[in-house]
C-alpha cells in the first residue's frame, strides 16, 4: 500500500474507533449511514469514475440489498450477515450481465437502459404489496448477532464500521490492482486496451458486477441502520443523488465517496435552522463546490498533502 | 518463403468503404524476423491494412492468416494473444496515467491474479505487481524513457509518445508488431534513433515488424521487404533497392524527380 493511502486509511481507523466513545447516539447513526451510503457510491466510482460507464442502476442494487436481505429476514429467518452476501453476489451477475449489453448501448443509451431498470424495480416494489409490502413499505427487524439484538446505533457501530472500513480497504486495493488500471484504461481508450490484449468487454461487465455488488451491499446494511424501507427512496432520484455523491466527493477515488456522503448527510442536517430554505442553499452549495472542485472534494486532500510535502 | 517462416499471409484481401474500394485482392506475406514495409501515396490504402488486421476495419473478401490462425473478424484481444501487437498513426496512450503505468497495462495479459488476490494484496500479488514493475521499466530504459517513468504520458512531446506506444506494445511480449507510420511528425535525430530501435528489435528480440510510413528515410533504410500500394492494389514488391528501380513504382509514386531523390 503507498504510504499515504496507508497514513489516511490509519488516521480513517483511529477517527472512527475513536467516535462512540466521544459522539452521541444520532452521530452514531448518521456515521453508519454516511458509510453506507459510501458504500453504495463507491460501486459509482469504479464503474463511473475510474471505467467511465455511466449507470441510473444504483438504487436498483441498492432495493436489491434492502429488501433482499429484509424479506430474507422476515419471510425465511435467514440472518442479514448471510442474506446480504449471498444477494450481493446474485447483484454481481446481474451486472455483470448488464455489462454485456453495454456492447450494443453506450453513453447516453446506456444511462437510459439503466435508468429503466431502476424504474422498473420500484415499479415492481410498489406494485406487488403481497410480496414487498406496496406503496406502505416494510419494517425491517433489528440486527442480531449471536442471539444478541443490537438495538442502538452504538451497538451497531461496533459491527457496521469494522465491516465498511474492510470493504473500503477491499475495493481501495482493487483499483490499485491490474484491475483498477485496466479499467482506466478501457475509460482512456476502449480500442488501444484491446490491441493489448485485454477483453474490453469483459472488464466493462466486471465493473457493473463491482458495482452492483456494492450497491447490494451498502443497501443491505443501510436497511437494518433506518429500520424503515420506503419504495419511494429507491427511484431515479437516488440513483442520480448516488452519482453526485461521487461528483462532490470526488469520482476517481475511493474516499471520494466517503467525503461526498459526509456532505450529502452531514451538510442538509446542519442547514436545518434555515427550514424553507435548506434546499435551496444546499443547492447553491453543491453548484459552489462543484465550480471551486470540478475534481470533487477529494481534491482538498490531495492539495494539503501536496503542500504537507512542500514543507 | 519456406511456410513456417510465414508470420503473416495476407490473400486477396479486399475491403469495401461503401461504393469505394479501399483495397483490392491484396496479397503479401511476411517473413519472421523480416522488417517488411507498406508503401503508397496518401489514400493508397496502407492504414486500411492494417486496420483490417486488427478487426477495426471490416474485410469483404480474402483472408488474413496469424501464424496460420485465420484471424479475419477475430476480436482485437484474441488477436493480440496471438503475438500481435500495434501502435497508432495518432498514438492512443492512456493519457492521464503515467508512462510506467502505461507500460505495464501492455504487461496485464497474463492475468496472473484475481480479484481476491488483489484486494487481499496477497504474497502472490505483491511478487507479480513487482516483476510487473520491473519488466516495464527495463523496457522503458531500453528505449531511452526511463527518466520519464513518472511523468504523466499526455504531459510527453509528440516524439516520446510514439516511443510510449512502442514500449506499451513490446510489453505484451509479441512476436509480430505493426507500426503505424512511426516516423511521422518526428524529427530527424528521433527518425534516426527510431531506425537503430527498430533494428535492435529485430535482431535482439527476435521480432517480425510491418510497418507503414511515407517517411523514406525509415523505409528505404531499414526495411528488408517493400511493398508497395497504389490506389488500393499492389503494384510492386521487393527489396527497396529494387523496388526503387522499379518503373511502375516510379510512374505511380516516386513520380517526380525530388520525390525519386528522397528515396534513394
Amino acid at each position: 500500500m503507498g504510504s499515504k493511502r496507508a497514513l489516511l486509511t490509519a488516521i480513517a481507523i483511529v477517527a472512527l474507533g475513536a467516535l462512540p466513545f466521544v459522539a452521541e447516539e444520532y452521530r452514531l447513526f448518521q456515521a453508519q449511514i454516511i458509510a453506507s451510503t459510501a458504500i453504495i457510491s463507491l460501486g459509482l466510482v469504479v464503474l463511473t469514475g475510474i471505467a467511465g460507464q455511466i449507470s441510473l442502476a444504483q438504487a436498483a442494487f441498492a432495493a436489491v440489498g434492502a429488501y433482499g436481505s429484509t424479506l430474507a429476514a422476515i419471510r425465511l429467518g435467514i440472518a442479514p450477515w448471510f442474506g446480504i452476501p449471498v444477494l450481493a453476489i446474485l447483484s454481481a451477475g446481474i451486472g455483470y450481465a448488464l455489462g454485456t449489453v453495454t456492447l450494443r448501448v453506450a453513453g447516453h443509451y446506456l444511462a437510459l437502459a439503466t435508468l429503466a431498470l431502476t424504474a422498473t424495480v420500484q415499479v415492481f416494489l410498489v406494485h406487488s404489496d403481497s410480496i414487498t409490502g406496496g406503496a406502505a413499505g416494510l419494517a425491517v427487524p433489528p440486527l442480531a448477532l449471536g442471539g444478541i439484538v443490537l438495538s442502538s446505533a452504538r451497538d451497531q457501530y461496533f459491527v457496521v464500521m469494522p465491516i465498511a472500513i474492510l470493504i473500503f480497504i477491499a475495493v481501495s486495493n482493487i483499483l490499485h490492482s491490474r484491475f483498477g488500471r485496466t479499467l482506466t484504461a478501457l475509460r482512456e481508450s476502449e480500442v488501444a486496451t484491446g490491441t493489448l490484449g485485454l477483453n474490453v468487454l469483459h472488464y466493462k461487465s466486471l465493473a457493473f458486477a463491482i458495482c452492483a455488488f456494492l450497491g447490494t451491499v451498502g443497501g443491505g446494511i443501510q436497511a437494518f441502520q433506518t429500520g424503515y424501507l420506503d419504495p419511494n427512496t429507491f427511484g431515479i432520484v437516488e440513483s442520480v443523488l448516488y452519482l453526485s455523491v461521487i461528483v462532490i466527493g470526488g469520482f476517481r477515488s475511493a474516499t471520494g465517496a466517503v467525503i461526498g456522503s459526509a456532505v450529502f448527510v452531514l451538510v442538509p442536517d446542519l442547514l436545518g435552522p434555515f427550514q424553507t430554505y435548506k434546499g435551496v442553499i444546499f443547492g447553491v452549495l453543491l453548484l459552489l463546490i462543484v465550480v471551486t472542485f470540478p475534481h470533487g472534494l477529494s481534491e482538498l486532500s490531495r492539495r494539503v498533502f501536496a503542500l504537507v510535502k512542500q514543507r | 518463403m519456406n511456410t513456417s517462416d510465414i508470420v503473416l499471409d495476407i490473400y486477396r484481401l479486399t475491403v469495401r468503404f461503401g461504393g469505394l474500394v479501399a483495397l483490392d485482392q491484396v496479397s503479401f506475406q511476411v517473413g519472421a524476423r523480416r522488417i517488411h514495409s507498406v508503401i503508397g501515396p496518401n489514400g493508397a490504402g496502407k492504414s486500411t491494412v492494417l486496420n483490417a488486421i486488427f478487426g477495426l476495419s471490416r474485410a469483404s473478401e480474402g483472408s488474413i492468416r496469424l501464424f496460420g490462425n485465420d484471424i479475419l473478424g477475430l476480436r482485437s484481444d484474441r488477436i493480440a494473444a496471438l503475438g500481435a501487437a500495434r501502435t497508432f498513426q495518432n498514438t492512443e496512450l492512456f493519457l492521464e496515467m503515467s508512462v510506467l503505468e502505461n507500460v505495464i497495462v501492455g504487461a496485464h495479459r497474463d492475468a496472473a491474479y484475481g480479484l481476491t488476490g488483489a484486494a487481499l494484496r496477497t504474497p502472490q500479488f505483491q511478487r507479480h505487481e513487482k516483476a510487473t514493475r520491473e519488466f516495464a521499466e527495463s523496457i522503458l530504459d531500453d528505449l531511452g524513457l526511463g527518466d520519464e517513468r513518472h511523468t504523466t504520458a499526455g504531459n510527453l512531446p509528440f516524439g516520446k509518445k510514439r516511443l510510449l506506444e512502442l514500449a506499451r506494445a513490446l510489453a505484451t511480449r509479441p512476436k509480430l508488431i505493426l507500426l503505424d507510420e512511426p516516423a511521422a511528425g518526428l524529427r530527424a535525430l528521433e527518425i534516426e534513433q527510431l531506425n537503430a530501435s527498430l533494428v535492435r528489435l529485430r535482431d535482439e528480440r527476435r521480432l517480425t515488424i510491418l510497418l507503414i510510413d511515407h517517411v523514406m528515410q525509415v523505409v528505404m533504410q531499414i526495411s528488408d521487404v517493400v511493398t508497395v500500394l497504389n490506389f488500393g492494389r499492389k503494384i510492386s514488391e521487393g527489396t527497396p533497392d529494387v523496388v526503387s528501380r522499379d518503373p511502375e513504382v516510379r510512374r505511380a509514386y516516386l513520380g517526380s524527380a525530388t520525390a525519386h531523390a528522397e528515396a534513394v
